[in-house]
């Protein structure tokens, strides 16, 4: 009995070691970013967002929420995180709903997520749950994910380890650095404000300005996986994901607006993107959401060429975001008070706006249309 | 519901704990809700085909079991005792048959629908017909190869009255569905696993500790091992065409460990998870890569297909009448040697045909498996050449360099096989074959060659370290020293950093590259 009982003790205490070598790991070898900050800035300070847009990496580039504060009267904030997916964006709300008295969402839909589904791997899915504090909802996550998460991700936050002496130094000093116990954003930026990853200062309220780098956007080979993706269907997984969050905001009063942040006009158009967006469109008339498509706005309400963006996926330069955001926000506030006047900012169909876009754009700007 | 997710973790966790609660004699019930559940998350259409298989061979052994137990009268003579006999014989065979026949058939039906689809359609177009089938959209159930196989074992052992014919159609399907080894085997046999599955199993610390480390050196072989390789591997397979050389020499390579150690991981945690609830199953694997033939090859990989095979294919074909007959034919017309050897590389080819087209719908399958079906009848009609070369050249056979030189003349010859394994078709294996030789130039004996196809420096580094490790264990193992027994009774400081630095070197150096599926559990 006695040495069943030290044999039973030994197991516990071998657990105990390996959780102690894995949490080192986990503090030497773990990168912390931007999400660990701005999860922390919307849900950890004493101000209530009452408008979130979440997103991906389009809209953390593209809305500038000061706009839309000062045109709609509100207090909001972009949560657009990089390869957030529609299922991240469930948990990601449930988690600021939290702290938050949220009475809008504004969902930026980039068809590249809703028609390929799950666009991480089976191992780099997690990324941004293992960055969340919440543990119920982070249980949640786990439970409804438990065919996809890599038991490695669960016990350890091993998706985010970067193995080497010099990652181990920095990341040392990083934990040990006042800002980031605090969480603060600068932590994760550069002496200058620059963010490297997202390519431009960080302005605040989960806005990211990018600095211009080129004339024309790169990566023009991706417009042939853009065209892939746009001519699939939407994928089964990502409508019940949508759902889930489509429920959760019904359920708790959440107003849900979906919009498409422009990407870049040629791409859009060569890549036939407009077949993704119009099935799209019906997906959300059949939920009875009011959904715009932005990539449909007249040249003469934003005028944008293929040389606003950084590359032809269609993130956008921070000139561009700012005159964006303005047009976003005094449209969602027309909306609201329901005066819009839809030709007013949109082309009445694709079709017209491939015919007539560079026209307008040279009639509006006097300036030659760049293709990428 | 992947060996590497976290919902395996949490399935098997529960299932253990449950297992060890409940009374011995309904642990089985909880066997059996476990297995239904396990195949339930992969899928939920496909469960129909395996309650079919289940209830087919279910009836199939009960219906034997009677004809096993039906007497003669008292008062048959000699002649009408005959006559019983024969119709009893008969009888049993007409149910076998029946197994064979709906079992088989559902395999067939799902797996090979579409190749016999395609190939009448190239025949159609050979004579420039112009009507073509549409092939079919059939989702192949996970698993239908190893748990056909496995209910075929237990009809054919009732039928040869080796087993009694289980009477309890839930614990029948236990046996057939036992889901540690319902995907990728080991196939299983009744007279071995039935009775450990159905007898409980008390509650031991060290099943627990020893199932939980194979588990461990399974994940080590899956993830350091074999997801590393995956990525590299397939760019040269299904981009054959940039590709030549040694880049086809390297990615054959790459694939033979890629397959070891995927397959043979995949077992290991098979084995580990079985051995957690106190049940053993037999070994699948006796380190292949140290055969000296191709048929002892066969001896050592995939151990429970061959000998699958040699029970239920070779031996009744070999032993047949027919096959009687046509040895005595050999005997007489080409001497006593080819008499007593016909039969037997007949049978090798018929077992090697099976296996091939058991891998899957395709003629390279088929190539794959008359290739080492020729092999091995070859090397038994050449054995007394083989011999009288031996004599001539003063070569003992059994010396350790001869020994080596057959262990790697046999690693290249399966690595020449494997090209119709791997290839995405018979043209293609072919043709990267013949490019092993008409392409090769010694610039691409380089790192750059391995960088070009995608396999990293690091990758490179850490894939060696593993094959070493793997390669140390396979020789003490090959010695035959018992490396868990033996860690487990080594001191504490010893086996707890064993354990931790491979448990550590699997979350540090594991591919992250997101490939979890078994190469074996889509057979």
């Amino acid at each position: 009995m006695k040495v069943k009982v030290i044999a039973h003790i030994r197991c516990v205490a071998f657990l105990l070691v390996l959780s102690i070598l894995i949490g080192t790991c986990d503090y030497f070898f773990s990168e912390s970013g931007y999400i660990r900050y701005i999860l922390h800035e919307v849900k950890e300070t004493e101000e209530n967002f009452d408008t979130i847009v979440i997103g991906s990496s389009h809209t953390r580039c593209s809305v500038d929420c000061r706009y839309l504060d000062e045109a709609l009267g509100v207090n909001s904030f972009n949560i657009g995180i990089p390869g957030e997916t529609v299922d991240d964006f469930y948990y990601v709300l449930k988690s600021i709903c939290k702290d938050n008295d949220v009475k809008t969402v504004i969902m930026d839909v980039d068809y590249y997520y809703w028609m390929n589904g799950q666009s991480q791997n089976h191992f780099s899915k997690s990324f941004i749950y293992q960055q969340m504090n919440d543990t119920d909802v982070k249980a949640e996550y786990l439970w409804n994910n438990k065919d996809n998460i890599d038991i490695r991700n669960v016990f350890s936050r091993r998706l985010t380890w970067k193995v080497s002496l010099k990652e181990a130094e920095d990341n040392a000093d990083l934990k040990n650095s006042e800002e980031y116990e605090k969480y603060e954003m600068e932590a994760a930026v550069e002496d200058d404000g620059y963010f490297p990853t997202a390519g431009g200062p960080y302005l605040g309220k989960g806005f990211c300005y990018r600095y211009r780098i080129n004339e024309v956007p790169g990566n023009p080979e991706y417009v042939k996986t853009m065209k892939t993706a746009a001519n699939k269907t939407i994928d089964k997984n990502v409508i019940a994901q949508f759902e889930r969050m489509y429920n959760y905001c019904k359920d708790n009063g959440i107003e849900l607006i979906a919009i498409t942040t422009p990407i870049t006009p040629d791409a859009f158009e060569d890549a036939e993107v407009d077949k993704a967006y119009k099935k799209i469109a019906d997906l959300f008339a059949g939920y009875g959401i009011e959904y715009y498509d932005f990539n449909k706005t007249l040249m003469s309400v934003l005028p944008r060429d293929d040389s606003d963006y950084v590359d032809a996926e269609g993130h956008m330069y921070g000139e561009l975001a700012e005159l964006y955001s303005e047009v976003l926000a005094e449209f969602l506030a027309d909306a609201r008070d329901g005066e819009v006047d839809m030709s007013s900012y949109f082309y009445p169909s694709y079709q017209e706006m491939y015919k007539n876009m560079r026209e307008d754009y040279l009639l509006t700007t006097g300036k030659e249309w760049k293709e990428y | 519901m992947s060996f590497t997710s976290f919902h395996f973790f949490l399935f098997l966790i529960v299932g253990v704990i449950v297992y060890y609660i409940i009374p011995k004699k309904v642990q089985w019930v909880w066997l059996l809700i476990l297995s239904y559940y396990y195949y339930f998350t992969y899928s939920f259409k496909t469960v129909v085909l395996l309650l079919f298989t289940t209830v087919v061979t279910y009836s199939c052994g009960i219906a034997l079991e009677k004809i096993n137990e039906e007497k003669p009268d008292e008062g048959d003579l000699g002649e009408d005792k005959k006559l019983f006999k024969k119709r009893i014989a008969h009888k049993k065979k007409c149910v076998v048959v029946w197994a064979l026949v709906l079992c088989f058939g559902i395999l067939a039906g799902v797996k090979y629908t579409n190749f016999a689809i395609k190939n009448i359609n190239s025949v159609i177009g050979l004579f420039k017909g112009t009507g073509r089938i549409s092939l079919l959209t059939i989702t192949l159930p996970l698993g239908i190869s190893f748990y056909t196989f496995q209910s075929i074992s237990y009809v054919i052992d009732v039928y040869r009255a080796k087993v009694k014919a289980q009477r309890n159609f839930f614990k029948y399907s236990l046996f057939v569905t036992f889901f540690p080894q319902l995907l990728q085997g080991p196939i299983g046999r009744y007279d071995r696993l039935a009775g450990q599955l159905y007898e409980g199993h008390s509650y031991n610390l060290k099943n627990l500790q020893l199932g939980a480390q194979r588990i461990l050196w399974g994940f080590f072989k899956k993830m350091v091992i074999a997801d590393r390789l995956t990525s590299p591997v397939n760019k040269v397979f299904y981009n054959y065409g940039n590709y030549g050389g040694w880049t086809n020499v390297f990615a054959i390579l790459m694939y033979t460990v890629e397959l070891y150690a995927d397959f043979s991981g995949g077992i290991d945690i098979v084995i580990g998870v079985a051995q957690m609830l106190g049940i053993t199953l037999d070994e699948n694997f006796r380190q292949p890569y140290f055969a000296r033939s191709i048929s002892e090859f066969w001896r050592r990989w995939h151990i429970s297909l061959g000998l699958w095979m040699k029970d239920y294919v070779f031996y009744p074909f070999s032993l047949s009448k027919g096959m009687h007959k046509f040895g005595k034919w050999c005997k007489k017309t080409f001497g006593n040697n080819v008499g007593k050897l016909m039969p037997v590389s007949l049978g090798n080819l018929l077992v090697f045909f099976i296996v091939g087209i058991w891998h899957g719908a395709a003629w390279k399958y088929i190539v794959y498996g008359m290739i080492n079906g020729v092999i091995i009848a070859a090397s038994g009609m050449l054995a007394p050449v083989y011999e009288s070369i031996h004599k001539k050249l003063h070569i003992n056979p059994k010396c350790k360099w001869y020994q080596c030189f057959m262990i790697v003349r046999t690693f290249i010859i399966v690595n020449i096989t494997n090209f119709y394994d791997i290839a995405p078709e018979l043209y293609a294996a072919n043709r990267m074959l013949t490019e092993c030789f008409t392409k090769a130039h010694i610039s691409q004996l380089s790192l750059s060659t391995l960088t070009s196809i995608g396999l990293k420096q690091a990758d490179l580094i850490v894939v060696l370290i593993g094959c070493f490790i793997l390669f140390i264990v396979s020789v003490l193992k090959e010695r035959g020293v018992n490396i868990r027994e033996s860690v487990a009774g080594k001191n504490i400081v010893i086996r707890w950093s064993l354990y931790i630095g491979l448990i550590m070197f699997i979350l540090l150096y594991g591919s992250t590259s997101g490939t979890t599926d078994f190469i074996y559990a889509n057979f």
